[in-house]
């Protein structure tokens, strides 16, 4: 029995200092990544750092996030390279699922639990495809000028029209509101029909026969409820999705000169 | 009163140059860094920088959407 124990805490001497040894090996090999870089690479890795803070701040991301990120990264000593790096995967994240709140933050937290590189930059995408705020949502947390975001995620045809060739599990006839259009790569973008109602002197009601009737092939004079495509007149973009799934755009015109 | 300006007005003007002058600076070793990367330790040297100096310089530019901005034009001009 004494023998066993013996063996036991013997073992247990030996592997003490290998489980200590293991928990910052993550963190150590990217910073062994670090070391192993030429100062010419170093040199020319921090030479994007201006220009990834700059495409962060144009895909959407608030000042004081981008500035906390920086702050994060320079209090951490990561290299102006790694830094810039980072930002790049937060802007490509960011322009992909839109942003995240306290990207500082999350940030700080991260690099304080020790991720560099790959890591790091693993954990920004996740976050991002988690948290982040969908695309091209009207709320200002979108690019202001309708650019970024939104915009770079759309596929296809913005509008929604019937050549989208989307399938009717992509889009039900419950699209409602902004949350409606950020999956789907529906942007900013979304606004020129309503631009283009205004003009066309349509009021906003409009939404109600465009919005709601068209996807289930109901004229005009159906009384739907107007459901909620918002009161923006998003109408148009609706319609024309419903179009899409149900393959009729003959319905399209008839919603259309109804509102008028 | 003037006294009082004079300074102010002085230390505005010194800095917002300061700063331009920084950009001016960073876009001028950029282009050389770019043009010759494999000479970016030396082109450092030539411009009496460490690349501990280049780094802190660049986070300082990004850290300022003004001079990032203005660091991003100058890159593209020719």
């Amino acid at each position: 029995m004494r023998t066993m124990i013996l063996h036991v805490f013997a073992i247990g001497l030996a592997a003490a200092p290998l489980a200590a040894h293991a928990a910052p090996a993550a963190g150590e090999a990217s910073e062994r990544a670090e070391d192993r870089r030429t100062p010419n690479e170093r040199i020319l890795g921090a030479l994007a750092l201006p220009l990834k803070a700059q495409a962060l701040r144009k895909a959407g991301v608030g000042e004081g996030e981008v500035k906390a990120g920086l702050t994060a990264a320079k209090g951490k000593k990561l290299a102006a390279g790694d830094a810039a790096s980072l930002l790049d995967e937060a802007a490509k994240a960011t322009r992909d699922h839109g942003p995240v709140d306290n990207f500082g933050a999350f940030v700080q937290a991260k690099l304080d639990a020790g991720l560099r590189g790959r890591d790091l930059a693993a954990a920004i995408r996740e976050e991002h495809a988690a948290r982040g705020k969908g695309k091209g949502k009207s709320e200002g947390k979108g690019p202001p000028e309708g650019k970024g975001p939104a915009e770079a995620k759309i596929d296809g045809p913005p509008h929604g029209g019937p050549g989208e060739g989307k399938g009717p599990g992509e889009r039900g006839p419950d699209d409602k509101g902004p949350d409606a259009r950020g999956p789907e790569g529906k942007g900013p973008d979304d606004k020129g029909p309503q631009g283009k109602e205004a003009a066309e002197g349509k009021a906003p009601d409009d939404k109600g026969p465009n919005a709601a009737g068209a996807p289930e092939g109901k004229g005009p004079g159906d009384k739907e409820p107007p459901g909620k495509a918002g009161p923006e007149g998003k109408a148009a973009d609706e319609k024309g999705a419903a179009n899409a799934k149900n393959g009729k755009p003959n319905e399209k015109a008839k919603p259309e000169t109804a509102g008028k | 009163m003037i006294r009082v300006l004079v300074p102010v007005f002085l230390a505005l003007v010194v800095a917002c140059g300061g700063s331009g002058g920084k950009v001016d600076q960073a876009v001028a070793i950029a282009k050389e860094l770019r043009a010759k990367p494999d000479e970016a330790e030396k082109i450092l040297g030539a411009h009496q920088m460490t690349t501990e100096q280049w780094e802190t310089l660049m986070y300082e530019i990004a850290d300022d959407p003004a001079m990032a901005e203005q660091f991003e034009a100058g890159l593209q001009k020719k």
